[in-house]
């Protein structure tokens, strides 16, 4: 392997690229024509322009991407997370046109990529799952009566899906019909497949997921645990590891029944195994997400390892290079999602140019970003910007590292949710520990809660001061314009009398 | 030269005066508290202050007579008026009428996904008119008030820009 082609955008096309270099690899990025001053550009050693800026028409075009590989001579390809990642037409496709891709094989994607399939598999390998449908339903009568018969509340998910698109919790049978139909066409939207399925939905339930990681050789490793209960519409807002709840006894359990689903499929690679955990410390099998998670970071902090590394390595033929014995995560950390949105208006995204951004630094403080000052934040993508991840030896002192962290954060220009992170650092629940994943909706009240009076006032003290500023400065603009000129003597005397 | 503000916190009006003192300092008066200020411009829209000695940086966003200021994390929004200016907004709110027709506009560049309504249709506060669709999430735009629905524009599945009108409620 000499050259690999990364076939994303934002932060992790650009942390993917971070490590090809460390590893002595070339890096060719792909674009679309909203991408072409995106930060993977300027990152990677090569760029190919893949088409228009929708993701359908560019990112998720297998036919343009083996073609900007073939054009560079790259011989592996790095799909990141999202876009063609889960897709196993697309490993099938680069297996045909010989170009390694860095991920399971195809079968494997078959197998755990449509969820219904892989609630049947993981059955099968002994991993206990969600009571729920087996197959996706197309017919809303035919699902309406399905729901009915698992009981309510249920939770309606897309089956080619991941992230929370095409997702519904649905309490009553008279709120089923629209719900249904909604996850459907979002499911369609960003997936191009609006198959839909229904499982029981838990309650209090836990978001816990265990990394796995496998070579070409039979060797599984389970890599700890990632709690990411705090969610808003099913999207992973904070991520932490080790979980508040999870016991030594239980992260072994986990993640045994974790590296026997992976081996039961023949994975190769890292993959993570999403669980539901309910208030009595019982863990259902969600899903597997057959690539690496957005939320990587927390787990390379406390393992110490580089995860893209071991996915080039991996990739190669190489052996993990450690056993199970020889992990042994340390400390605490967290990750918090930074994104282009307004909570304040709905959570609207908010796309647009940043005009100034100010990163954190300091000990024991990560970022992942895809945007750098002056650059555009597209309205074709995933609002998410940046990812910032802290580490320290307690979770205690890892939750006041990322509220610090998070006050040097600056984003002018576009509207974040860095303010509504901070609030959730704040909330009393989440520094106990002792959270679901309903969080976040139970204390909307707490989460947009004004801020403290001392803070308003000096902003309005600012403000005052700059309206000053701006006031003189256009003072003297009009003067400078108008004044000269209408005092020069040469005015004066060409003026007609 | 010292200049005077007014500005709406909460339900009632509040005065701030801004005097310079030369160099970077001012003194700012607040409802009669006067506090001193050092303010020094540290970006091309950052200034680092001292208020009475208290340490923050502001970033500002400024479009018309509004001003959004970055501090510390939260962020604040003022309309600073002076007096000229507050003459102009005085007269220019005898004209608006708080009810009337309303349109649904688009919040941004997207995709309008699908219309909930058809014109001549009773809808009540808060229904939802339309979906749009934009950084691959879907918004749904409710009605601010009940009506009856007196126009619908835009095609489902078609682009729609931000600020596009697309539902109109009298």
């Amino acid at each position: 392997m000499k050259k690999v082609l990364i076939a994303n955008r934002g932060e992790i096309a650009v942390r993917v690229m971070r490590t090809c270099r460390e590893l002595g690899l070339a890096t060719v990025a792909v674009y679309s024509d909203a991408d072409r001053g995106a930060l993977h550009v300027r990152t990677a050693d090569e760029a190919v322009r893949i088409g228009p800026a929708p993701s359908r028409e560019s990112y998720l075009r297998i036919e343009a991407i083996l073609a900007a590989a073939k054009q560079t001579g790259a011989d592996a390809i790095h799909p990141g997370y999202g876009f063609l990642s889960e897709k196993a037409e697309f490993a099938r496709a680069c297996e045909a046109a010989g170009v390694t891709l860095i991920g399971p094989p195809a079968s494997a994607m078959d197998e755990m990529g449509e969820k219904t399939r892989a609630r049947r598999a993981m059955q099968r390998a002994g991993v206990p799952v969600v009571p729920g449908l087996l197959e996706p339903v197309a017919d809303p009568a035919e699902a309406l009566r399905k729901a009915a018969e698992i009981g309510y509340p249920v939770m309606l998910k897309a089956a080619a899906g991941g992230g929370g698109k095409g997702m519904r919790l649905v309490f009553k049978e008279e709120d089923f019909l629209s719900a249904f139909r909604s996850a459907g066409s979002e499911a369609l939207s960003a997936f191009g497949d609006g198959s839909v399925y229904i499982e029981r939905a838990v309650t209090k339930p836990r978001h816990v997921e265990i990394q796995i990681f496998a070579d070409q050789h039979g060797n599984c490793v389970y890599l700890g645990e990632r709690e990411c209960s705090v969610q808003r519409r099913h999207q992973k807002v904070i991520e932490e590891t080790p979980s508040p709840v999870v016991t030594k006894e239980m992260r072994r359990a986990m993640g045994e029944v974790a590296v026997k689903g992976a081996l039961a499929v023949g994975y190769v690679g890292a993959g993570t195994f999403e669980f539901l955990v309910n208030d009595k410390r019982e863990f259902f099998f969600l899903e597997m997400n057959t690539r690496l998670q957005v939320e990587h970071p927390v787990t390379e902090w406390c393992t110490g390892f580089d995860l893209v590394a071991w996915q080039l390595r991996v990739a190669q033929g190489e052996k993990l290079p450690v056993t199970q014995a020889q992990i042994a995560p340390r400390g605490h950390s967290i990750e918090a999602r930074v994104y282009a949105e307004d909570p304040a208006k709905n959570f609207m995204p908010s796309p647009g140019r940043i005009e100034d951004l100010v990163l954190p630094s300091g000990p024991g403080v990560r970022n992942d970003v895809g945007v750098y000052p002056g650059a555009m934040v597209p309205i074709h993508y995933d609002p998410m910007i940046g990812k910032l991840a802290v580490w320290a030896d307690t979770r205690e002192a890892a939750i006041a590292r990322l509220d610090r962290a998070l006050s040097e954060y600056v984003v002018r220009g576009i509207t974040t949710n860095i303010r509504y992170l901070r609030a959730i650092l704040a909330l009393p629940e989440f520094r106990a520990g002792d959270y679901d994943t309903s969080i976040l909706g139970r204390n909307e009240a707490a989460l947009f809660a004004v801020p403290p009076a001392e803070r308003s006032d000096l902003a309005l003290v600012a403000a005052a001061v700059h309206q000053h500023q701006r006031d003189d400065a256009r003072r003297a603009e009009v003067a400078a314009a108008q004044g000269p000129a209408a005092a020069s003597p040469w005015r004066l005397a060409a003026r007609p009398s | 030269m010292k200049k005077s503000y007014v500005t709406r916190r909460g339900d009632r009006d509040v005065v701030v005066e801004v005097e310079p003192l030369g160099e970077s300092r001012y003194a700012v008066t607040v409802d009669g508290v006067v506090r001193e200020v050092d303010a020094v411009r540290v970006g091309p829209a950052t200034l680092s202050l001292l208020v009475d000695g208290r340490s923050a940086d502001a970033v500002f966003e400024t479009s018309g007579d509004g001003v959004r200021v970055l501090l510390e994390g939260d962020v604040f929004a003022f309309d600073l008026l002076d007096e000229r200016r507050r003459r102009l907004a005085a007269a220019k709110g005898r004209f608006e009428h708080a009810a009337g027709p309303t349109w649904a506009l688009s919040p941004m560049p997207g995709k309008l996904v699908r219309v909930l309504v058809k014109t001549g249709d009773a809808v009540k506060e808060g229904q939802g008119l339309c979906v749009v669709e934009a950084m691959k999430m879907e918004n749904e735009l409710k009605a601010v008030r009940a009506g009856t629905v007196k126009e619908v524009r835009g095609v489902e599945g078609q682009p729609v820009d931000g600020g596009a009108k697309l539902v109109l409620v009298e």
